[in-house]
């Protein structure tokens, strides 16, 4: 059942992917600014624009131009469906090349965030729906009102400025490991897990110590709204009926506060989803602030640039990722409540 | 009051308060004995259901036991720290709810819900608890036990809901275990037969029951004692049978025996071949609702159309108004067929047939003051000029005994019973020929339902007026209808008479529903009864019916043929009709 | 509940437990490597290719590849930054040369013993593969082309771009020995020798190229802009992680010897405030562009230097003679006349600029310009464009949309409070100007290849070759007449008759009174307004010294050593 769901989901999810793939493609060649003038700086004159054009690609009717990109041109391979996304206007790097250096990176700062971010939250969030009132409830106020409503870019410069130039125990917005340092062999491309396969604990601690205060950051504003969200449902949960005989059935209350947990827990998995979704390109301003270059930065680098290939990439891989994370999502909510029918 | 040495659980000066408003129980005195059944009752806002779960020491959110002790095996219930009332609940004392669905935790297997409550009280292996769910489960009489306890709670009907509540209730063996309401909304065969497993259970584990009820059918059925609770207090504490005899004399008249004298012999309305299916979305399935449904209304009768969940009532009254559309059938009214007439004729049509629902909330646009809604139909229908439009609404309210104060109110200002009747006026406004009646009293306590049917038997008096009670309630129709329809599962099974159905009743079907129905006679408890018959297993799917008759599955008298044929309504006597072939044989089964 | 309070306890320990016990902080002084900080890492290193026109990515090739001539040492300025000398050259890869007057060819004697980073010699068959590459135009940019465009080398010419069977090499490039190679010009052109110093024409180790080359690629662009450009240069590439990290080590056999800097880190570091902290925490040792009050904070730290020079980099305001009003000379003064000066040095640049005098980079040699020596301020400005036929402005209402200031949006910081105060003072003589920021990559488009943008704040034009005559051909001669980048759409026969006549003079001295002329004319219509030349600055560690500047604006890591 679950298959035939989830194979389904991805045919739909192929569908959408094309849609949106064709969409992309023919909507930014309606936009006013011309890729070709980047390469006509120093020599404008009409041949040498031409001769720029023609390197493009971007002489041929547009249509001309999708066939290239789905099928590659003449006979070196090349074409989406042959799994290439084309070549970056303002590297000259394959784009499934530059992705796969960037995303990798977006990955693992947001994980390694999400991770700390579920794991503190989740339980405080507990805590606040048991003990209305309590510690844990009014701390969870404060920061509500104070903290989580700030963008988290201030957050990031804050923690730089407490952390790095007044108190110096953290290391500087120098990315994810120091510049003398040399990285691991390309593995995964996080660094934490290349570290590690390569044995190498010290640059694992390293790339960690230096990742602290960015995860930091995206920790203390994307718990926020999970340990909301769980307090919530939480609360709502134990006001149940099932509660309340669990209750008078003299269940024990650790058996009781897993039994509310499993039940409140489907709306903060779709929620955490959902915003890990979102993440992928919504941590652009962490990288900013923090020097990471990761999926985010590529992405705002392409569009300012009008790097259609590198925009196309971005849009195709970052749709793909969100539309795998909601059917995971969706398929774990099937396991987890046997209400939900697939 | 019961006898000391035995007793299970004694409470004195129980308070208990929800904040800042009046107590909802003051100063609660009473005491149970081991394996005695009580009965709690008392009208709605009594403190009933709060009584009963105080009894555990629990308090819903927002409330406080203000007062009291509750002595139990030898402890002070409400002194005990939590962890020790832990292991009481459940273990001794045991709970069972209204509404077993949400009981119940719904990611959880229900044989696992079981298993571990048993495993938290007796300290026992995962195995040793698992072989206990099931074996609890069969003792509750579900089939299949194994494989039930697999099952979500989602996946299960409620009656069956319901009896894994027993079962976990009573795994533990508890010495006294406290239902609220457990039955309401159960279908009257389910009712009895659940309840019968618990009176059984009870007789054999010596276990005491607190039953908090309003239906004084169970009362009368199946509880020892009574306890009555009003405003928070207890405001009797007698035997059941003194309590019943105590009680106002309802109008239990039997039904009436006067045979009308048909006006013409042309009916009113005449139902012939009625079916109808339901599409199941995203397969080929229908659901069957309504069979072959013939039926006959003279004018100035009144006819009830019984039947549980699923028998297709509701849906017949349905289309008799057209409110649905037919697969097939004709359905005559006053020598017009109602499928050949339409636009104005129809509507004027409509206009002498008339429907009153079961939720007499849903009925009224809850924005609009009474007046308005009784005055809309009229100016609508052009039947009364705005300046009569007062004088008719006034004599329509005080034909349903209702004052007149209602009109300048607002439905949430009202009662139920009050409010449905308000209903029966309003479609009294049109003059119709004739009412349909959706389980009108399904929805009412207990005390509220006599009201409306002492007002349909008078407008039959005094208007003549002819009406077809659709209900699941056997009091209702047993008092206020001249003959009975019995559906089950889309089929008319048996017409008749009320006497000869409630007296004599032939169709299996129809014995086993007439002897669920709780009379409210302790002298004649169901459960004293010897000739009852009983409906095995569960009602089968109306998706996949089988071939012959639908009630072979469950019957005791069935034979390979009944399998196997489909059966007919066939004339039994006079005015008379039932469907089984086997009609008359019966007496044969019981001899061999 | 217990359980969750101790797990949260045990991840707070972890997380301190974890930063005390973190690596210390980057210290390059025993490893001897230099960490630099900038905006962006090299995106290419390929001239022709995409990332040629990004000085990011121009730092990164000069450091890798070597010229054939370079500039001789000029002194230095008061802060201690080398200059060079435009006038005078040096040899690099080429250790001595000749012109032959009649037949127009430069025939250079290569160095022996230049070793590549790949370990090869370098020879006369690489300056050949380097212009055979360059006359194939086979990448998006073709700047190797165009440098020897600009230079009259032979057959490189615009027919060239225009058919492909020009492509190929042909005798203008000789090879007369291993270590003697010829160039043919078509005509005299000054512009030679400096062409040959630029990023744009520097030679590639042919050897470690052709190894790398595809069916496809047969010129190994894709080499070049993903791995390294090989050459011979002073650094080899260690590692490159585009977008993030550029990691040169020094190549040790360096023809002029290794350099005292082992190894270079460039690190990516977008934001500039962050640079400005990373290098007052000494995380980092040099760094660029920053905001001129970064600078000067930074300049406040004992342990920091702040060094720079008034080299090429300026702003000027762009007004095309095809939308009106700006046909006009007398609205194109007052204009001029009207701009807060002062004010923009004082707080657009923090005192860290000067108003530019010239159309052209006062080190430039090769003519003078001059400008602003004519009385300006609002009271001019007003009389000019009463002359003008607006007094007051009145009539200037129709040509709104002409009247919109526009500038890189990208640059708001920088540019935003110039742009608001050169609105405010045109509307204080009754101009109705509106500002418009626009997207780079669309003003640059409006700019170049329409042409059509009216009215703008430029700070980006650098000519490449040093010459006040290149900057002519490149922006003031008509297009007719081969500007490639006459944006303002300036049309003056009798410039384009100077030009075409300066352009192939052969005496120095005529030459420049020819330029010095046309610049004249330039400064009298206005065709560019000039306001400042702004410092070009680094901030790094004190006691880090050589620093040379060059016209493309990157380091040379060579120069650097630390002072002992």
């Amino acid at each position: 059942m679950i298959w035939r769901f989830t194979l389904r989901r991805l045919a739909v999810g192929l569908v959408q992917l094309s849609v949106l793939i064709v969409a992309v493609f023919f909507l930014i060649r309606l936009l006013p600014a011309d890729p070709v003038a980047r390469f006509v700086g120093m020599n404008a004159s009409p041949e040498a624009y031409a001769l720029a054009e023609q390197s493009l690609g971007l002489d041929l009717p547009v249509t001309r131009q999708f066939e290239a990109f789905l099928f590659g041109e003449g006979n070196d391979g090349g074409g989406l469906f042959r799994g290439e996304l084309g070549t970056s206007w303002v590297t000259g790097s394959s784009v499934n090349q530059e992705i796969r250096q960037y995303l990798p990176v977006t990955l693992e700062l947001i994980t390694l965030s999400f991770l700390i971010a579920v794991g503190l939250g989740v339980p405080i969030g507990v805590l606040g729906a048991v003990n209305p009132g309590g510690a844990a409830d009014k701390g969870t106020l404060v920061y509500g009102l104070f903290a989580g409503s700030q963008p988290e870019f201030s957050w990031g410069i804050i923690f730089i400025f407490v952390f790095f130039v007044v108190l110096g125990i953290a290391p500087g917005p120098l990315g994810r490991l120091s510049p003398l340092t040399d990285p691991p062999d390309f593995v995964t491309g996080a660094i934490t897990i290349d570290a590690l396969l390569a044995g190498r604990v010290d640059i694992f601690l390293e790339a960690l110590w230096y990742l602290s205060l960015p995860i930091l950051t995206l920790s203390f504003v994307l718990s926020g709204p999970i340990i909301k969200m769980v307090r919530e449902n939480v609360a709502q949960t134990m006001n149940a009926d099932f509660m309340f005989y669990g209750q008078a059935a003299g269940l024990p209350r650790g058996v009781l506060a897993r039994d509310a947990l499993r039940a409140a827990f489907a709306p903060a998995l779709t929620l955490i989803g959902i915003l890990f979704g979102f993440m992928i390109g919504g941590a652009v301003l962490i990288e900013s602030i923090f020097s990471i270059s990761g999926l985010g930065q590529y992405a705002i680098r392409s569009i300012l640039a009008f790097d259609y290939p590198a925009i196309q990439g971005v849009v195709l891989t970052i749709s793909a990722l969100t539309l795998l994370i909601y059917l995971a999502i969706d398929v774990c909510q099937a396991l987890l409540d046997p209400r939900v029918s697939v | 009051m019961a006898d000391n040495k035995n007793t299970v659980l004694s409470a004195r000066g129980l308070s208990v308060q929800y904040a800042a408003e009046n107590p909802t129980l003051t100063d609660i005195n009473l005491d149970i004995a081991a394996g005695e059944i009580v009965g709690l009752t008392g009208s709605s806002g009594s403190g009933k259901s709060t009584l009963a779960y105080a009894l555990l020491g629990l308090t819903r959110r927002g409330a406080q036991v203000t007062g009291g002790k509750i002595d139990f095996d030898g402890h002070d219930l409400l002194a005990l720290s939590d962890e020790e009332l832990e292991r009481v609940r459940g273990r001794d004392i045991a709970l069972i709810v209204q509404n077993p669905r949400s009981a119940l935790h719904p990611m959880y297997q229900v044989g696992r819900q079981i298993s571990r409550v048993y495993q938290a009280h007796k300290d026992s292996g995962r195995t040793e608890a698992q072989q206990r769910a099931i074996e609890m489960l069969r003792l509750v009489g579900i089939n299949d036990p194994e494989r039930r306890s697999d099952a979500f709670v989602h996946e299960l009907s409620g009656g069956m809901a319901q009896r894994v509540l027993i079962a976990l209730a009573l795994s533990t063996n508890p010495k006294l275990l406290i239902a609220d309401e457990p039955t309401s909304g159960l279908d009257v065969t389910v009712q009895a037969q659940f309840l019968d497993t618990m009176w059984e259970t009870s007789r054999e584990t010596g276990t005491a029951m607190v039953l908090v009820t309003q239906e004084p059918g169970i009362l009368a059925n199946y509880c020892d004692r009574v306890i009555e609770l009003d405003a928070g207090h207890v405001a009797k504490d007698v035997s059941a049978s003194a309590f019943i005899s105590a009680s106002t004399k309802r109008s239990t008249q039997s039904p009436s025996a006067v045979e009308r004298e048909r006006q013409n012999h042309e009916p009113l309305l005449r139902v012939e071949g009625l079916r109808k299916t339901f599409p199941l979305r995203g397969t080929k399935k229908v659901v069957q609702a309504v069979d072959d449904v013939s039926l006959s209304l003279f004018a100035g009768e009144s006819v009830g159309l019984v039947g549980e969940s699923g028998s297709g009532k509701s849906t017949v009254g349905r289309c008799l108004l057209k409110l649905l559309e037919a697969d097939a059938g004709k359905i005559t009214f006053d020598g017009q067929d109602l499928a050949a007439i339409g636009g104005h004729t129809l509507r004027k049509l409509r206009q002498r047939i008339q429907i009153v629902q079961q939720d007499p909330y849903d009925s009224f646009d809850p924005r609009w003051s009474i007046e308005k809604s009784l005055l809309d139909p009229l100016v609508i229908h052009k039947i009364a000029s705005p300046a009569e439009a007062r004088g008719v609404i006034e004599e329509s309210l005080s034909r349903v005994s209702v004052e007149f104060s209602v009109l300048s109110r607002r439905p949430r200002d009202l009662s139920a019973g009050v409010l449905q009747r308000i209903a029966i006026a309003r479609a009294l406004l049109m003059k119709p020929d004739f009412l349909v009646l959706d389980e009108p009293t399904s929805m009412l306590a207990p005390q509220d339902r006599h009201v409306i049917l002492d007002v349909l038997k008078r407008l039959r008096t005094e208007l003549g007026l002819s009406y077809l009670l659709i209900s699941h309630d056997l009091t209702s129709v047993a008092s206020a209808c001249d003959r009975v329809v019995v559906m089950y599962l889309g089929q008319v099974v048996e017409v008749g008479p009320t006497v000869d159905i409630f007296e004599k009743p032939i169709h299996p079907y129809t014995k086993a529903l007439i002897g669920a129905h709780l009379e409210e006679n302790p002298e004649t408890r169901r459960v004293e009864r010897l000739d009852r018959v009983d409906l095995e297993g569960e009602i089968p799917s109306p998706i996949d019916l089988p071939v012959g008759c639908y009630l072979a599955t469950r019957c005791a008298h069935a034979t390979d043929a009944c399998h196997k044929e489909r059966q007919s309504l066939s004339p039994f006597s006079s005015h008379h009709d039932v469907r089984c072939m086997r009609v008359g044989q019966f007496e044969l089964d019981e001899a061999s | 509940m217990r359980l969750t309070l101790a797990y949260d306890r045990c991840v707070i320990f972890m997380a301190f437990a974890l930063a005390a016990c973190g690596p210390s902080q980057p210290n390059d002084a025993e490893s001897n490597s230099l960490i630099y900080i900038t905006n962006d890492v090299p995106a290419g290193l390929d001239y022709d290719g995409a990332a040629s026109t990004v000085p990011n990515s121009q730092e990164g090739i000069v450091n890798l590849m070597d010229p054939l001539i370079d500039y001789a040492p000029g002194g230095a300025n008061e802060e201690g930054v080398g200059l060079l000398n435009f006038t005078s050259f040096e040899g690099r890869l080429a250790e001595s040369w000749s012109f032959d007057d009649a037949t127009l060819t430069w025939t250079f004697n290569l160095r022996r013993g230049v070793l590549s980073c790949a370990g090869n010699e370098l020879t006369a068959d690489d300056v050949v593969y380097t212009f055979a590459r360059a006359k194939s135009v086979s990448g998006p940019a073709p700047t190797g082309w165009f440098l020897a465009s600009v230079a009259s080398v032979e057959s490189f010419d615009a027919t060239v771009l225009a058919d492909e069977n020009k492509r190929s090499l042909g005798s203008e490039v000789t090879k007369v020995d291993d270590y003697t190679v010829q160039i043919r010009q078509s005509t005299h052109n000054q512009l030679f020798l400096p062409a040959l110093t630029t990023f744009a024409i520097r030679i590639f180790d042919s050897v470690e190229a052709k190894k790398h080359a595809t069916e496809s690629d047969p010129w190994s662009h894709d080499y070049i802009n993903n791995v390294t450009a090989p050459a011979f240069g002073p650094y080899c590439v260690e590692r490159w992680d585009k977008g993030n990290e550029f990691v040169l080590r020094a190549n040790p056999n360096y023809y002029r010897g290794a350099p005292n800097v082992e190894r270079v880190v460039f690190k990516r570091v977008p934001q500039s405030s962050n640079r400005f902290i990373i290098l007052r925490m000494e995380q980092a040792d040099i760094t660029k562009g920053l905001t001129p009050r970064e600078f000067i904070k930074l300049k406040e730290y004992d342990q920091l230097q702040v060094v720079g020079v008034t080299g090429n980099e300026s702003l000027f305001v762009h007004m095309n003679f095809d939308s009106p009003p700006f046909d006009q000379v007398k609205v194109r003064q007052a204009v001029a006349a009207a701009l807060p000066y002062s004010w923009i040095i004082k707080n657009g640049y923090i005192g860290q600029a000067q108003i530019w005098n010239g159309l052209v980079p006062s080190s430039y040699p090769g003519g003078k310009s001059t400008f602003h020596d004519s009385p300006e301020g609002l009271d001019v400005a007003r009389r000019k464009l009463v002359e003008a036929g607006y007094p007051d402005g009145r009539g200037l209402e129709v040509y709104e949309d002409a009247l919109r200031l526009s500038y890189p949006i990208e640059k708001e910081a920088t540019l935003g409070p110039i742009a608001t105060a050169v609105r405010t003072a045109l509307r204080d003589i009754g101009m109705p100007v509106e500002l418009d920021p626009i997207p780079l990559t669309q003003y640059g488009d409006r700019q170049l290849v329409k042409k059509d943008l009216p009215f703008a704040l430029n700070d980006q034009e650098k000519p490449i070759v040093v010459d006040a005559g290149y900057a002519v051909q490149l922006f003031f001669v008509s297009s007719e007449a081969g500007a490639v980048n006459n944006m303002i759409n300036y049309r003056n026969p009798r410039v384009d008759d100077l030009w075409t006549e300066a352009r192939a003079e052969r005496d120095t001295e005529r030459r420049y009174n020819l330029v010095t002329e046309i610049y004249q004319h330039l400064s009298n219509d206005v065709v560019w307004l000039p306001v400042v030349e702004y410092r070009t600055q680094w901030a790094a560690r004190q006691g880090l010294q050589g620093f040379i500047w060059y016209p493309d604006n990157g380091i040379r890591f060579a120069d650097l050593s630390y002072a002992q």
